[in-house]
């Protein structure tokens, strides 16, 4: 098991839209970024979230004039900011997911992306983490 | 709307033989999470993210010991790039999967992923 926590390489800048925000907005924002996950809010409270699979899963033709709101997730899927990469890792194979909320305390601290952990298997932090517990 | 339209035409690619650190390290640098598995010419598999956080983490390896070789998938579900938007969209959502290969005359032209739906489908709110 990894000594990391999900706070120490979760992504800080995640982006957000509001659920009243048009689909269109919403499109828009993720391609502008070139990221598939936003973070749905309510009065700065985190209520969901809204990814590219939400969106194509639903017939094209049924997208237009759409909200948020209507298409979001509304299961929050998430972490402590404390929990191990480990746990989390297990969690989004369970859940299908690629994308994870970092939560403490009722907030939404930050996400975790597949591609934060793809980056410590690529800087060998994993294996550092992985030897020095060993020892 | 043609898959050709949408399809990102640039394309990762991998010898089979690369470290699975190397691909993990490629990936985070270019933010992209597919590489075509290339051997002697052929495109043979794609190793994505999501075969690194399954076949590599969550089993407990650390990449090092392992190559491209040992976490691929083959074969890759491909498409033509003549093929329709709708046609890549049925083909990822039916395999559970974000990364649709173009493929021409055996060789990856493009690559299609869910981002590239979004793209078609913003054009047409």
């Amino acid at each position: 098991m990894s000594p990391l926590s999900v706070r120490e390489i979760m992504d800080r800048d995640f982006l957000k839209i509001e659920r009243s925000d048009t689909l269109k907005e919403a499109a828009s924002r993720m391609l502008e970024a070139e990221s598939d996950f936003l973070v749905v809010v309510l009065d700065e409270r985190a209520i969901g979230f809204l990814s590219a699979h939400d969106i194509i899963t639903k017939s094209f033709d049924s997208l237009e004039g759409k909200r948020v709101a209507d298409v979001m997730s509304k299961e929050i899927i998430s972490v402590d900011g404390s929990a191990s990469i480990d746990k989390t890792v297990n969690l989004m194979m369970e859940k299908h997911i690629h994308h994870i909320l970092v939560m403490e305390g009722g907030d939404v601290i930050g996400v975790l992306y597949d591609l934060d952990i793809i980056k410590l298997v690529g800087e060998k932090t994993l294996f550092r983490a992985k030897e020095a517990r060993e020892i | 709307m043609k898959v050709k339209d949408i399809m990102s035409r640039i394309v990762a690619s991998s010898d089979r033989y690369l470290r699975v650190t190397e691909a993990a390290k490629f990936m985070a640098r270019s933010r992209s999470r597919a590489l075509i598995v290339i051997a002697e010419g052929v495109p043979i598999g794609i190793v994505t993210a999501g075969d690194i956080m399954r076949k590599v983490v969550s089993r407990g390896f650390t990449g090092a010991e392992l190559t491209v070789e040992d976490i691929y998938t083959e074969p890759m579900i491909t498409i033509g790039q003549e093929a329709t938007v709708e046609e890549a969209r049925e083909i990822m959502l039916k395999n559970r999967i974000r990364h649709l290969p173009v493929v021409e005359d055996s060789r990856v032209v493009g690559i299609a992923t869910k981002m590239s739906l979004l793209y078609k489908v913003k054009q047409e709110l």
